[in-house]
């Protein structure tokens, strides 16, 4: 089973990915904060990250630029409230695979989620 | 000579009592207004979440200006939590005060500092800036530390205003810990006035005892010890009665130190933090307030009820001493600055409501209450009045004294509601009993040992300010 | 209050020997009204805390329920839609603080999501006839419901008559107006800014951060022509109006921004400058310049920046003899683009205001 790594603040956000993903077949684990995170990739293994870019403790910048220069082979999904060009491009610039606005649809989310790991 | 001792003695005791009444009085009316003030900001919370929509927004970028001095020991920690502020646009600006230990070198080291040729000017005069420095790293690109000569923490702060480069700027102790949303809260009233707002400014708590991790608050705990609970329920009758109250009549005179923001351009036109008084914060805006009204321009002073910084108060009483000594000076010094003001119609609200106020409930009233007391005991002495008498006026300014704080941890209740645990009330509740007999002479002797020191000691300014700098943080 | 009063007076007094002073009997009777009062306080600060505890339990529950229900109303297909959902409706959504919550839950899940899983959500309001509640919230005379019902309706995409909505776009309070702005965007099928025309108070930058963000994400008709506010007699509707051109890129209006550079107001001229140059229009540049020594401080700011954007440091250079002595804020401004555009030449242009300085000072 391929194993997501979810970074996310939003409660109703954390539970609905759990639930859309888990349905989807996949393994997810939840990290509601960056340090947690930084934590949960120090220890484990994960085939996709989907993270938000506003965290607390650890900001998703930096955890992009962890995961980019430690684990250049796990793709990254963001999904954040900006719209900013100037954001998005600097995630794209980044290395992320994908960017996702918020309000998501979750059909979307599952759909790319799955193409990236195909 | 008609007049005997017994009729100044007389005199005096009524004129102690006005002053009492009127006392009652005001705190009577700030409780009324600040019980409005509460509802209706607790009534315009919608179901909306507004801070998501605020971060992907395009705000006015600000300049976070912080200053150090010798802070060695935690700066690394205190920058890295200010660098995960969430604003959509900041820069944050380090003002090395001529640290004497590591502060420096320990940025340099830790955020792979540079120094750059960096354009400035000193719209402000100040002391002379050694060096400008930018990271290497592009993660911290909103970095900007200046090292610079000691001046003390005004001077710190007008160094950060000529250098720094947004419009809005926004100072704070670089130690206290602000909550996640602060910044996009404390913008707010900039944004939504159809006057100009010169600054704003929002709640500060009592942060000692609490599980702080990585700059952030996880768990609200009461002070463990008495000297800091006292100050808990002190901070509640401040900012949930006093400044709620002001800021509904538009009166605020003091926006703390520790956290707020300013319109940087009238700032530098009302020329800065005045590094000559202890009380740069409260002068400052002052002056700001006093140059708007002088050149005629509407505007306004922000008010944020929400608790958005927190910060830690005196855990020692020499240590309280030394910060309600200065507290008093700070007010002195700016109300003598000011004293145009006081009664002055033509300042509206400050000069007829607010400076006055000041004047008489927060800079003189440490003085009457000793003098008072001083009184008492002498015609008590010399058997003017009876020990009942004495005694039943004190139960009745102890009484009332307690049913304010009271009143003020009701207010607590209703509106935030911090303190979570059920036994955290009664401790603050046992807390506001023993404040009056404990805690109160306490502060109200070192406010008067202020009022001496200020008219003696000169020259013991420039010390003071900067000892103070780490810790100088106003209720 | 009065009434303790009296009865306090009385029993003090009856009680107390009469041959105690006057003045020690009034110490004795406000020490009392004093300590009642705050004792009163007290019983009230647990009585609050009691109910707000019980209270957040029924709202945690009621809440944890929803988010169970929602998640497997939207995303499991084995979901019995018609059972469950009657179920909690006839269960779980009988008091006022119930509805209240199962909307709040609604317009959360709402407000993060789209696509087809929103609509299902929006069903799922009338399916409950939470509508009917916001309605009769919007008739009630407490602003705050009127505000909230506004929210909550608006979200949902539901019609109400718009000639009880109008009035409220000058309601007294912020929160109020602000909604009925909201409402108006979101339920318009186009013209979603004809209110503009109907108010009477400035728009603040909140309003309008919230404005642009409905018009981007929850307005979906044809974009109206902003051109149509550039002279609104309310100066924060023009500023707005020029922004949203640059916004939304209608290049077609450029020659109606261009009159603004001489609007009488100074922010209006910023905005315009703004606008155009974030428009790409080159053209504007040598305009600028010839305006630049008689504007004011701030708009000579704009101008920097626009010059920044659209030019190269020929352009700049133009504008070096036209500042005053003692424009230090502009001309830090004027070396920083100066530098951006010659890189290689940072250094010597840091000598260069260096140098300035120093022949000024």
């Amino acid at each position: 089973m391929k194993k997501i790594l979810v970074i996310e603040d939003n409660a109703m956000v954390i539970k609905s990915l759990q639930f859309k993903l888990t349905k989807d077949g996949y393994n997810v684990i939840i990290a509601p904060d960056g340090r947690e995170a930084m934590k949960l990739l120090q220890d484990g293994e994960y085939d996709l990250i989907l993270t938000d870019l506003n965290l607390p403790f650890v900001t998703g910048n930096e955890l992009i630029a962890y995961v980019k220069e430690n684990l250049p082979t796990v793709p990254i999904i963001v999904l954040s409230t900006s719209t900013q060009e100037s954001i998005i491009m600097d995630a794209f610039n980044m290395g992320v695979e994908d960017f996702i606005t918020k309000p998501f649809s979750p059909n979307e989310l599952s759909l790319r989620v799955r193409r990236l790991l195909s | 000579m008609g007049i005997t001792f017994d009729d100044i003695a007389n005199i005096a005791s009524w004129l102690f009592l006005v002053y009492g009444i009127l006392i009652c009085l005001g705190y009577l009316f700030s409780a009324i207004f600040s019980i409005f003030e509460i509802r209706d900001y607790k009534r315009s919370n919608n179901y909306r979440d507004e801070i998501a929509l605020l971060q992907a927004s395009e705000l006015p970028p600000v300049s976070i200006l912080a200053p150090a001095y010798n802070e060695g020991l935690n700066i690394v920690e205190n920058v890295r939590s200010l660098l995960t502020i969430n604003y959509p646009s900041f820069e944050i600006v380090i003002i090395n005060d001529g640290s004497k230990d590591d502060t420096m070198q320990r940025l340099i080291d830790e955020y792979d500092l540079e120094k750059q040729d960096y354009l400035f000017h000193y719209f402000i005069k100040t002391k002379t800036i050694r060096g400008v420095y930018k990271s290497k790293n592009t993660a911290f690109k909103n970095l900007l530390v200046i090292d610079k000569e000691n001046g003390g923490k005004a001077d710190a702060l007008n160094t950060g205003i000529n250098v720094c480069s947004h419009d809005i700027i926004c100072c704070i102790d670089v130690d206290c810990i602000l909550e996640y949303d602060a910044m996009l809260k404390l913008i707010k009233p900039f944004l939504n006035d159809r006057k100009k707002v010169i600054a704003s400014g929002g709640v500060i708590r009592v942060a000692n005892s609490c599980v702080i991790e990585d700059g952030r608050i996880l768990e609200v705990r009461l002070p463990e010890k008495f000297v800091a609970r006292v100050q808990v329920i002190e901070y509640f009758r401040a900012f949930l009665m006093g400044r709620m109250a002001w800021s509904r009549v538009d009166g605020l005179l003091l926006i703390s130190g520790a956290f707020g923001m300013f319109d940087k351009q009238i700032a530098i036109e009302a020329g800065g933090y005045n590094h000559n008084t202890v009380g740069e914060d409260m002068e400052l805006l002052v002056r700001m307030r006093r140059m708007m009204r002088e050149k005629n321009i509407p505007y306004k002073v922000g008010f944020v009820p929400d608790p958005l910084c927190w910060t830690e108060v005196p855990q020692s009483w020499e240590i309280l001493k030394r910060q309600r000594n200065r507290w008093t000076r700070g007010t002195a010094e700016t109300l003598l600055l000011h004293k145009k003001m006081i009664f002055n119609p033509k300042y509206g609200v400050l000069g007829l409501l607010s400076t006055p106020f000041w004047l008489f409930f927060e800079w003189m009233a440490p003085l009457i209450e000793f003098s008072g007391t001083v009184f008492f005991i002498f015609l008590l002495w010399f058997g003017l009045i009876s020990w009942k008498f004495f005694f039943t006026f004190l139960f009745v300014v102890y009484a009332f004294a307690v049913l304010f704080s009271i009143t003020a941890l009701f207010f607590e209740e209703y509106s935030f509601q911090q303190y979570k645990k059920p036994k955290y009330i009664f401790k603050l509740i046992g807390t506001a009993f023993l404040e009056p007999i404990v805690y109160h002479p306490f502060v109200m002797w070192a406010a008067v040992r202020g009022n001496w020191d200020l008219i003696i000691g000169k020259k013991s300014w420039g010390e003071m300010t900067r000892t103070g700098l780490s810790n100088s943080s106003k209720k | 209050m009065a009434v303790i009063y009296s009865i306090d007076l009385q029993w003090i007094f009856g009680y107390l020997p009469d041959d105690i002073p006057f003045v020690i009997k009034v110490n004795i009777m406000m020490t009392i009204i004093f300590f009642v009062f705050a004792i009163f306080f007290v019983g009230f600060i647990v009585l609050l805390r009691l109910y707000k505890i019980f209270r957040n339990r029924k709202k945690e529950e009621q809440r944890l329920l929803l988010e169970d229900l929602l998640n497997s109303y939207l995303f499991d297909e084995d979901f019995d839609k018609e059972r469950e959902l009657k179920k909690f409706k006839d269960e779980h959504l009988n008091k006022s603080l119930e509805i209240k919550i199962a909307i709040k839950e609604i317009l959360l899940f709402h407000s993060n999501i789209k696509g087809e899983s929103a609509i299902q959500l929006r069903e799922l309001f009338l399916r409950w006839k939470l509508d009917e509640f916001c309605k009769k919230q919007l008739a009630d005379r407490a602003w705050y419901s009127k505000s909230r019902a506004l929210f909550s309706l608006s979200e949902m995409l539901i019609k109400v008559d718009l000639e009880k909505i109008k009035p409220l776009l000058n309601h007294k309070q912020d929160e109020v107006r602000q909604q009925a702005q909201l409402y108006f965007i979101k339920l318009a099928e186009d013209n979603p800014l004809e209110f503009l025309d109907h108010i009477d108070k400035p728009l603040t930058l909140w309003e309008e951060i919230f404005i642009e963000d409905a018009l981007k994400n929850e307005y979906h008709g044809p974009m109206p022509d902003y051109s149509n506010w550039l002279h609104s007699l309310q100066n924060s509707v023009v500023e707005f109006a020029i922004r949203m051109i640059a916004k939304f890129n209608q290049f077609e209006n450029i020659s109606e921004l261009l009159p603004l550079l001489d609007h009488p107001s100074e922010e209006v001229r910023r905005e315009a400058i703004r606008s155009l140059s974030a428009l790409e229009h080159q053209e504007i540049i040598d305009l600028l310049i010839s305006k630049f020594e008689t504007e004011t401080n701030l708009v000579k700011k704009t101008i920097l920046d626009a010059i920044k954007h659209l030019g190269g440091y020929n352009d700049l250079l133009m504008l070096k003899d036209k500042m005053q002595d003692n424009e230090w804020d502009l001309k830090i401004k004027y070396y920083s683009i100066a530098q951006d555009f010659l890189p290689e030449k940072k250094q010597s242009i840091y000598t260069q205001y260096e140098k300035e300085k120093a022949l000024l000072l």
